[in-house]
């Protein structure tokens, strides 16, 4: 469902083929900065994604959650405040790891845990909740409560 | 079957897909994508570096593999709708070289902001999965502390929105 944020595209004018071709560009350019062994790149940190810009983005450490969303250039998280440059000891993963390989469960493990936390309210109010709320709600229940 | 289900206009754009005008990068890229991860994989050995997991690369290929199946589907469908989309476009913009530039951050504008749209300011862990995926997104936003939420217009995801709007 991500098309919907690039159909402002084909209604401004670019043709159809040039927003599916650039998309792919994007994602090969991707490939490059998904690596631990290129350090940093001088003056190229400035403009463009980097792979320790994006080392950043898989990093589950609170301050770099929700950081570094760039594909090609890294200007747009500077101009939106979501950057963060590498500084600590980046630790991958989830905020709440699967412990799994298989790929379904990657795929889906979060539709399975929505499912899952359907059936702890008993209100139809509270149900909602978990289908609509905020993902980080459970999870700030559990602090409130001195749970965590 | 009476031929009707390939006879309907969205399947008609959808078969003239096949028909390449810019060949898919991705699959041109395969070989590349191979020969990459092979040298990182003998320099992290040389570098006595601990990067590779057979279970998490071999998971990762898998998904890779099930994902450039699954674009072949979704691409067309895409297609169509910006196709059709395209019919009530505000400009004309043909493949110059101009466009390409500006359709390069055009581009990567969309990219950029679709996280901060689909999860920060809707805030919905549910949404977030449906406009991007769960592998990624969702998970990350589970967690506690203030930065944690984004009520209102409080949250980044709305600074944004605002920009845009």
């Amino acid at each position: 469902m991500s098309w919907i944020f690039w159909l402002w595209m084909p209604l401004v004018g670019f043709p159809p083929l040039m927003v599916l071709t650039m998309q792919a560009i994007s994602l090969l350019y991707q490939f490059w900065i998904h690596t631990e062994l290129v350090g940093r790149m001088g003056p190229l940190e400035m403009a463009l994604n980097t792979p320790s810009h994006h080392r950043v983005h898989h990093g589950t450490n609170q301050r770099y959650l929700d950081r570094n969303h760039a594909g090609i250039l890294i200007v747009w998280d500077r101009m939106f405040g979501t950057f963060e440059p590498e500084q600590e000891q980046v630790v991958y993963g989830l905020t709440r790891n699967i412990n799994s390989y298989n790929p379904l469960r990657i795929a889906f493990h979060e539709w399975i845990d929505i499912w899952r936390d359907l059936h702890e309210p008993t209100t139809f109010r509270g149900k909602m909740a978990v289908i609509f709320g905020r993902p980080g709600r459970k999870v700030e229940r559990a602090a409130h409560a001195g749970q965590l | 079957m009476d031929g009707s289900l390939i006879n309907c206009n969205f399947c008609a754009t959808l078969l003239e897909l096949n028909m390449p005008q810019i060949p898919n990068l991705i699959h041109l890229a395969i070989p590349g994508f191979i020969l990459l991860l092979v040298l990182e994989a003998v320099a992290a050995a040389v570098m006595r570096r601990d990067l590779y997991e057979f279970k998490d690369t071999a998971a990762s290929l898998t998904m890779g593999t099930g994902n450039v199946l699954i674009e072949l589907l979704a691409k067309a469908a895409v297609f169509a709708i910006f196709t059709f989309i395209h019919r009530f476009a505000i400009f004309s913009i043909g493949y110059q070289w101009w466009a390409w530039l500006l359709v390069v951050f055009a581009d990567d504008l969309s990219y950029s902001i679709a996280p901060a749209m689909s999860a920060g300011c809707s805030g919905h862990r549910t949404w977030s999965i449906i406009l991007l995926n769960a592998t990624t997104w969702a998970p990350r936003y589970d967690r506690p502390g203030p930065e944690a939420s984004c009520r209102g217009s409080s949250g980044y995801g709305c600074r944004w929105l605002a920009f845009l709007l």
